[in-house]
C-alpha cells in the first residue's frame, strides 16, 4: 500500500471541474457613470444642508487618503460656496480596523480617528458623528471586551475634537436612537445596529425597549425629513448579503458560514432578519416613512429603492471609505458600484439630491458619477443608472 | 486574519504537525486508503459545517468569532477523528467512512427536500438545512456503517434513525 497520499490522474479533471464551478466569484454589477457636477444641487434651489456618508474608513489605505482627500475638498468647495450651511458628515462605522480601539496600541488606532476628523477641518461649520460598527465592537470578541473598545473609542474622539465638531452617537455603548438635528427640515437618527445583533447584558435597556423607542423618536421628527443611520443595512448586494466567491476568505467554509446565515453579521442570520423586522416594525407604528436608512458595513456604494411603508423609501450603502468589495444588483438597486467612494446628500426646503462619489477604476481619481432626486413616496423618482454596455 | 484566528490556527497546527510524518496507514488501514481518506477529510468538513449551521442558527448566529471557530472545529476533529479512531480495523473503517459519504449525500436531499416542502423556506434556511442534512446522514449512516462491518452482504447501509429538520 502506498505510504504518501497521491491524487490519480483520474481524479484530477474532475476536483479541476468542480473547483471551478464552486469557485465562482462573487458578482460585480456595473454601471456607466453619470455627467455629474460636484455642486449640482446648487441649479436646485436654496440649499438648506448637507449630509455627507462615509463608511468602514478605519483601515489606512491608499483608497481611504483619497476618499478622506476628496472628501476635505469637497467640504472646501461647500465653505466657499455655501458658507453657513449645516453640514454633517456621518462616518457609519468600523472607524478602527481590525478590533477597534485598544489601550496598548493607542498610537495606531488613535490616527484612524486623527485621519477621519482631519477630513472635516475644510469646513468651519461641518460637524462629524462617528457611529459603532462590528469592528469598533472589536470585531467578535466578547460582550466586555467590545464594550470596552466603544467606550474607549468615545473618550477618545472627545480627545481629537471638541464637542461642537464631533461625536459618537448613539453613545455608551447603548443602541439609542440618538436623535439630531440637521436644519431646519431634516432629523437624523442614529442607531447601533450592533448592539441590537449582540444585546448584551447592560443598562441599556432591552431590545423591545429600543424598538418602543424608536417608533416615539419617528413620530416624534413627522414633521421633518429623517434618515436613519446605522452600520448595517436593511439591503444589500454585497458579500453581507450573500454575494461571495466560494473561496472567500478561505475555501468554502465562510460561504457556506454567509450561505446559511451562521453570523449574526450576515442578513440570512435569524437575528440579523429579527432586527430587520423590529426596525419595519418600528416604522410601521409610527407611520412615519424615513427618507433612507444609511449604512456601511459592506464595503461598495449602492443606492437602494425599497418597497412598502415599513421600510425606508432608500437604502444608501457607503461603506468603502477605506476597503471595496464587489456588489450585485438587487430588487430596487439604481446604482452600485464596488468602488472607493462616498456620498453627499443635499437637502433644499423640500427636496434631496444625492451625489454618489466613486474611484471608478484603480488610477482613477473620484469623482460624481451618480445623482437623483431621493423622495420616500414617489416610485418614479432616482431611475436606475444606465448598465455597462460591456458587461 | 485577526490575532486570536491566528493563534488558533497555530494551535491547531502545532498539534497536527507536532510529530514527524507518518504513513497513511498510521491513520488508514487497509483497503481504506487514498480515496477512503479524501472521503473522510471531506464527510469531515461536511459534518463540522453542519454542526455549526445547527449550533450557530439556535441562536440566530453566532455573534463572536470563538464561537464559530470552536464548533466547525470540534465537529471537523470528532468526525476526522471517529473514522481515525478505526484504523484498526481497515474493512470496517472503509465501510464507516464510505457510509458516511453515502448519510452526507442522503441526508442533504432529505434535508433540503424536508426544508423546501416544509412552509415558508428562504436560501438560508434551505442552505442551513440541507448542510444539517448531511451532518445528521454522515453521523448516522457513519455509525450504523461501523457497527455493521461484518455483515458483508448488505449492499447498501439504511440509517437507523432519523433527526427531523425544520428551519
Amino acid at each position: 500500500m502506498s505510504t504518501h497520499f497521491r491524487i490519480k490522474p483520474d481524479l484530477r479533471a474532475p476536483a479541476v471541474a468542480a473547483a471551478l464551478l464552486l469557485g465562482a466569484c462573487a458578482r460585480q454589477v456595473h454601471y456607466e457613470p453619470m455627467a455629474v457636477r460636484a455642486d449640482q444641487a446648487a441649479s436646485t434651489g436654496p440649499l438648506s444642508a448637507s449630509l455627507y456618508l462615509v463608511g468602514d474608513a478605519g483601515d489606512d489605505s491608499p483608497g481611504r487618503a483619497a476618499v478622506l482627500g476628496h472628501l476635505h475638498a469637497d467640504l472646501a468647495r461647500m465653505e466657499s460656496e455655501r458658507p453657513g450651511v449645516p453640514v454633517v458628515v456621518a462616518f457609519l462605522g468600523d472607524n478602527i480596523y481590525d478590533v477597534g480601539a485598544r489601550e496598548d496600541f493607542k498610537h495606531e488606532d488613535f490616527a484612524h480617528l486623527e485621519a477621519q476628523v482631519g477630513a472635516i477641518e475644510a469646513s468651519s461649520v461641518a460637524h462629524a458623528v462617528f457611529l459603532p460598527g462590528n469592528h469598533d465592537w472589536a470585531k467578535g470578541a466578547r460582550d466586555a471586551t467590545a464594550l470596552t473598545a466603544v467606550r474607549i473609542q468615545e473618550r477618545w474622539l472627545g480627545e481629537v475634537a471638541g464637542p461642537e465638531r464631533a461625536s459618537f452617537r448613539p453613545a455608551d455603548g447603548c443602541p439609542g436612537p440618538a436623535g439630531m438635528d440637521l436644519g431646519a427640515d431634516v432629523r437624523i437618527v442614529f442607531i447601533d445596529t450592533e448592539w441590537l445583533l449582540r444585546r448584551p447584558v447592560g443598562t441599556c435597556g432591552t431590545v423591545d425597549d429600543f424598538y418602543q423607542a424608536l417608533g416615539d423618536e419617528l413620530e416624534a421628527s413627522a414633521d421633518r425629513r429623517v434618515i436613519l443611520a446605522a452600520h448595517h443595512p436593511m439591503a444589500t448586494g454585497g458579500p453581507h448579503g450573500g454575494n461571495i466567491g466560494a473561496f472567500y476568505n478561505g475555501p468554502f467554509v465562510y460561504y457556506l458560514a454567509v450561505q446559511a446565515g451562521l453570523s449574526v453579521q450576515d442578513i440570512a442570520s435569524g437575528r440579523y432578519g429579527d432586527m430587520l423586522q423590529g426596525i419595519r416594525g418600528a416604522i410601521g407604528d409610527s407611520g412615519v416613512q424615513p427618507l433612507a436608512f444609511v449604512s456601511g458595513h459592506d464595503h461598495s456604494l449602492q443606492v437602494i429603492r425599497m418597497q412598502g411603508a415599513s421600510n425606508p423609501g432608500f437604502q444608501l450603502v457607503s461603506g468603502s471609505g477605506s476597503k471595496t468589495s464587489p456588489t450585485d444588483r438587487v430588487d430596487g438597486t439604481r446604482f452600485a458600484a464596488g468602488s472607493h467612494g462616498y456620498m453627499r446628500i443635499d437637502f433644499g426646503p423640500t427636496d434631496s439630491r444625492l451625489t454618489v462619489f466613486a474611484q471608478l477604476g484603480e488610477r482613477a481619481s473620484i469623482r460624481p458619477v451618480f445623482s437623483c432626486t431621493l423622495v420616500a413616496d414617489d416610485e418614479a423618482s432616482c431611475p436606475e443608472a444606465r448598465l455597462a454596455a460591456d458587461r | 486574519m485577526s490575532r486570536p484566528t491566528l493563534r488558533t490556527a497555530g494551535i491547531a497546527c502545532l498539534l497536527f504537525m507536532g510529530s514527524a510524518p507518518r504513513p497513511v496507514d498510521a491513520q488508514l488501514s487497509d483497503p481504506c486508503s487514498v480515496e477512503c481518506g479524501l472521503v473522510l477529510g471531506a464527510t469531515s468538513f461536511v459534518f463540522a459545517s453542519g454542526v455549526a449551521t445547527a449550533l450557530g442558527r439556535m441562536n440566530g448566529g453566532f455573534t463572536t468569532t470563538g464561537q464559530g471557530i470552536a464548533s466547525w472545529t470540534g465537529g471537523f476533529l470528532v468526525a476526522l477523528g471517529g473514522g481515525i479512531a478505526l484504523a484498526g480495523n481497515g474493512a470496517r473503517q472503509e465501510r464507516a467512512i464510505y457510509s458516511a459519504g453515502l448519510g452526507v449525500a442522503a441526508g442533504s436531499l432529505l434535508g433540503l427536500a424536508t426544508e423546501s416542502l416544509a412552509g415558508e423556506s428562504t436560501t438560508a434556511s434551505r442552505w442551513a438545512a440541507t448542510l444539517v442534512g448531511a451532518a445528521a446522514g454522515a453521523l448516522s449512516f457513519g455509525v450504523y456503517g461501523a457497527i455493521t462491518w461484518e455483515d458483508e452482504d448488505l449492499p447498501v447501509p439504511v440509517a437507523s434513525f432519523s433527526i427531523p429538520v425544520g428551519f
